[in-house]
């Protein structure tokens, strides 16, 4: 080799050590680095350095921001800057009554700039490679929604649109469905995308036409071999479009961070993370759960299917979310800010970063939907039907507003509306289950049971293993009086479950027999599911399931005014086998323990405690009052009792407001305010809330105390009614009971002297 | 004293100098590591590959033709070795979280803290007067090849070469004076 030779490849030191020399070059560099010992001792040398320019996330960071003009801010100064721009939309805000006003700005030109971006297969495309090629187009979109100068269409609007349209998206569309798709959703750019994959090599072509003239303006193939990864794919079309499409010069200074980095580094947990988040649109929340877990189950820092869990099932998964948080884009950054401010009881600021997400991108539904369910869930429901409606604005064909204004309508006694929401909900999912498992909701919350039993019924038909409707099903049935239809619907599930773990049917059935006053036998059904649920547990580690199992016996002893306290201890301990921090469930079940055993200090100790925790855990007060309720009833005061009770129903929803409600009205009457019992209990008797079916041992209750007020308000005949209905119900009832005993002595008292 | 080439150091070899083995083996020991840490972000998979290329070395020295390039078959050797773990992480990656081994690593290791430290000044100071060396970082960043970045950055792939060379060396030399400042 010669001495220039020798110059030359000396001069690919640095190209070399940072990746950027072909396969032939890099060979060739690496011979000559074998042979000299001056390239070798500096390549050894600057190793460590070489190593934290290629792999090290905070120097990539670094360099990103010196070279978008600036050092780039520090983590606290990012939040800063968050909360600066919070502050000015809470500016905004306080300018008008929930109205917005966009900035000019990006948002503007990001409109000008909407693009479609549409997956176009091949027509013999294998079902792998088209499930790759929906990811990669998804990601793509994804990576190109960065730009605050475009607004990309969501994936899931495209999807909704399609289907409307008759279109089979997407799974396969043509190039004339595509257009015309595109023009439906009022976007200037379409963006179609195809791949094709054949073991060895990766292609990804795309063109960029233009929606009014149809011109095309560009068109790309990134082709890498398979040991490139698909985001290395999209990362370097997306950094190709952009220059396609008449970005502003600012718009050249915006970081493109690598969308592995601000998604997933795994393609099978990305594919798991669309999959829910789909069945998340369709409300079938159970299985999308199974997808988000398997998401991080394969990538633990995948700060969105966290964000999602938190959402879907359990609250704590936003600390893993915010701790991954710069693994996620930048709007989605904002949700799950405002889901950990949520969560964490700082609601102002929670619905402020909502704002800022519909200020930067006011094509976003889902943070318009969100700031009507926070306002639904604190009762506010003018707002949130407010913010419901421009939801479904932005996307007549969103499922999720329809379905909750149907919920708001229904809070504020407006059946009319909430029926129409629902019609306008199903024709936009016209074949889901949702619909009429929410109209069977409604229907029965205003007592029409027999119709709610045919939507629970409809439901079930299109979705076959959709469990809540089964579920409702059932106790509708039940409380409709149809025992024989109840059993038969649920033997039907016998067949598809182990005899020995069938805990569904076993505590099913325990149910049918509490609510028909049949203690004595109940109690062989509560213990066969207790000990199925301890099958289980093996075998799926359910500690909750075995905690409820528990914990439904320990209702039923207290009902009976027996000792639960060793069951509500094995609830507790079981559940915090799955939760070690909740120091909440169980214990208005355990205070109710102490109570009977006459211990009331300790009791109250543990409402305290209690209460303490609620604070702590920013959660409403709504077992303290409770529990505070069932001490002062213990203690003679019932009026005292009855005011806690109702604090306990004011801070929680309408779905949770029947155990306070119904032990208010108890307290009322003890307390001799048997006229406004009447008030409470009349409400309660005709409403089959979800919460109240579900309270087997106090629903069919709700009926005998009413006519125990109705006679103390000197009103006989409804008096008569409601103990004929109450024992109608207990016709079969274990004869020893006390209400028993208590409604036939009064109903025969009343007969006789009417 | 500067150390011998391994090509000199194998010629002493097929000369008869067989004290010039142990050397050769010391020598193409560290070359083959820088390469292996070079290519492999772990570097224990690249101590690995690192052994299991010096092994077939040492078991294939005595057949090897003596007319070819002893640089070039060597490094044929540790090229296989590697490609291997590579394969190896690669698997392991898809069974596991799918996070950068390198990454992970990095995150915890005190001297790459105080390391980055002086890196980030050195990029901010190189920076004010050599902007396009961040330029080519961002794009290498964002998988763009060396002739993209060449074609975005209007330049040919020599200046680059050269532009990244005189980079390097003002990058190294900051640092020198960064860790004397220490």
């Amino acid at each position: 080799m010669t001495g220039s030779d020798d110059k030359r490849l000396c001069r690919l030191l640095y190209a070399y050590e940072l990746d950027l020399l072909d396969a032939e070059q890099r060979d060739e560099f690496e011979i000559h680095l074998l042979d000299c010992p001056r390239c070798r001792r500096e390549a050894e040398e600057f190793l460590p350095t070489a190593r934290l320019l290629k792999h090290d996330r905070e120097i990539r960071g670094f360099v990103e921001g010196v070279e978008s003009g600036g050092t780039p801010p520090s983590g606290r100064r990012r939040y800063l800057t968050a909360l600066v721009a919070v502050a000015a939309v809470v500016t905004l805000l306080v300018l008008g009554p929930w109205q917005f006003e966009l900035g000019p700005t990006q948002e503007a030109i990001a409109s000008e700039n909407r693009m479609a971006v549409l997956y176009l297969p091949g027509s013999d495309d294998a079902e792998a490679n088209l499930e790759m090629g929906r990811t990669i187009v998804n990601l793509l979109a994804t990576d190109l929604s960065e730009s605050e100068y475009l607004q990309v269409v969501s994936a899931e609007h495209l999807s909704d649109v399609a289907r409307r349209l008759g279109y089979g998206y997407p799974a396969r569309i043509n190039r004339g469905q595509a257009a015309r798709l595109a023009r439906e959703v009022n976007a200037r750019w379409m963006l179609t995308a195809g791949f094709v994959s054949d073991g060895a090599e990766r292609q990804l072509i795309t063109q960029l036409t233009e929606v009014a003239g149809g011109e095309l303006r560009a068109s790309h193939r990134e082709v890498a071999d398979s040991s490139a990864t698909v985001f290395t794919l999209v990362d370097r079309m997306s950094a190709q479009l952009r220059g396609d499409v008449s970005l502003p010069r600012p718009a050249l200074h915006e970081k493109d961070p690598s969308i592995a980095d601000i998604t997933t580094h795994s393609v099978k947990a990305y594919q798991f993370y669309l999959k829910g988040v789909e069945l998340t649109h369709r409300l079938y929340f159970d299985d999308a759960l199974e997808y988000f877990r398997k998401a991080v189950k394969l990538d633990s820092t995948f700060a969105m299917a966290y964000y999602q869990l938190s959402v879907y099932s359990s609250p704590g998964y936003i600390t893993q979310a915010v701790k991954y948080i710069d693994r996620a884009t930048k709007k989605d950054q904002l949700f799950i800010r405002a889901q950990n401010a949520l969560l964490n009881g700082k609601r102002d600021e929670g619905l402020a970063f909502l704002s800022t997400i519909v200020t930067k991108y006011p094509d976003d539904k889902t943070a318009f939907f969100q700031m009507g369910y926070q306002h639904y869930l604190a009762r506010d429901f003018m707002k949130a039907i407010y913010y419901l409606e421009q939801a479904r604005r932005l996307d007549p064909y969103y499922k999720r507003p329809p379905n909750l204004l149907a919920y708001s309508y229904a809070e504020m006694g407006r059946l009319d509306d909430a029926l129409n929401s629902l019609d306008e909900y199903s024709r936009v999912a016209p074949n889901e289950a949702n619909p009429w498992d929410s109209r069977g909701d409604i229907l029965a919350r205003y007592g029409r049971l027999d119709e709610a039993i045919d939507a629970y019924r409809e439901a079930i038909k299109i979705k076959p293993d959709f469990r809540p409707p089964g579920y409702k099903l059932f106790l509708s049935l039940l409380h409709n009086g149809q025992y024989e239809e109840a059993e038969a619907w649920i033997s039907s599930w016998e067949p598809y479950c182990h005899p020995d773990t069938c805990s569904d049917v076993h505590s099913t059935r325990f149910q049918t027999l509490v609510y028909r006053g049949r203690y004595r036998e109940a109690f062989g059904y509560v213990d066969k599911t207790i000990a199925a649920e301890h099958v289980q547990l093996e075998t799926w580690c359910d500690y909750d399931g075995v905690a409820w199992s528990h914990g439904l016996k320990a209702s039923l002893l207290l009902e009976l005014d027996s000792s639960a306290t060793s069951e509500v201890e094995k609830a507790i301990r079981f559940h915090t086998e799955r939760q070690p921090d909740d120091r909440v469930n169980y214990r208005v079940s355990l205070a109710r323990c102490y109570i009977h055993a006459g211990n009331l200090g300790r009791a109250e100790e543990i409402l305290t405690r209690l209460g303490d925790d609620l604070t702590r855990t920013n959660q409403t007060q709504r077992l303290y009052w409770l529990g505070m309720g069932y001490l002062e009833m213990a203690r003679g005061n019932a009026a005292q009792a009855a005011d806690h009770f109702k604090r306990s129903a004011d801070v929680g929803l309408g779905r949770s407001g029947f155990v306070p409600r119904f032990l208010q009205g108890r307290a009322l009457l003890e307390a001799g305010r048997a006229d406004r019992a009447v008030e409470i209990l009349e409400r309660q008797a005709h409403s089959f809330t979800q919460t109240r079916m579900a309270e087997v041992e106090l629903s069919p209750k709700v009926y005998y105390y009413l006519g125990i007020a109705y006679e103390e308000t000197e009103r006989k005949e409804e008096a008569i009614e409601q103990f004929e209905t109450f024992l109608g119900i207990w016709k079969d009832a274990d004869r020893d009971l006390p209400e028993y005993i208590d409604a036939r002595a009064r109903l025969n008292r009343l007969k006789s002297t009417s | 004293m500067n150390p011998l080439k391994v090509s000199e150091l194998y010629k002493q070899l097929l000369d008869g100098d067989e004290s010039a083995r142990d050397q050769l083996f010391t020598q193409l020991y560290v070359s083959f590591r820088v390469l292996a840490r070079h290519r492999l972000a772990d570097w224990d998979e690249a101590e690995e590959a690192v052994q299991a290329a010096m092994v077939k070395v040492s078991g294939k020295l005595d057949q090897l033709a003596k007319e070819g390039s002893f640089a070039a078959w060597a490094h044929r050797i540790l090229h296989n070795a590697i490609v291997d773990r590579q394969r190896v992480i690669q698997n392991r990656r898809r069974r596991e979280s799918g996070l950068d081994v390198a990454e992970v690593y990095l995150r915890g290791d005190e001297e790459c803290r105080e390391l980055r430290s002086r890196l980030k000044n050195c990029l901010k100071e190189i920076n004010a007067e050599f902007g396009r060396h961040a330029r080519v970082l961002v794009l290498k960043y964002q998988g763009y090849r060396t002739a993209e970045i060449c074609k975005k950055m209007s330049i040919t792939p020599n200046n680059l070469y050269v532009t990244l060379s005189r980079a390097r060396a003002l990058l190294k030399a900051c640092l020198e004076r960064e860790r004397k400042g220490k």
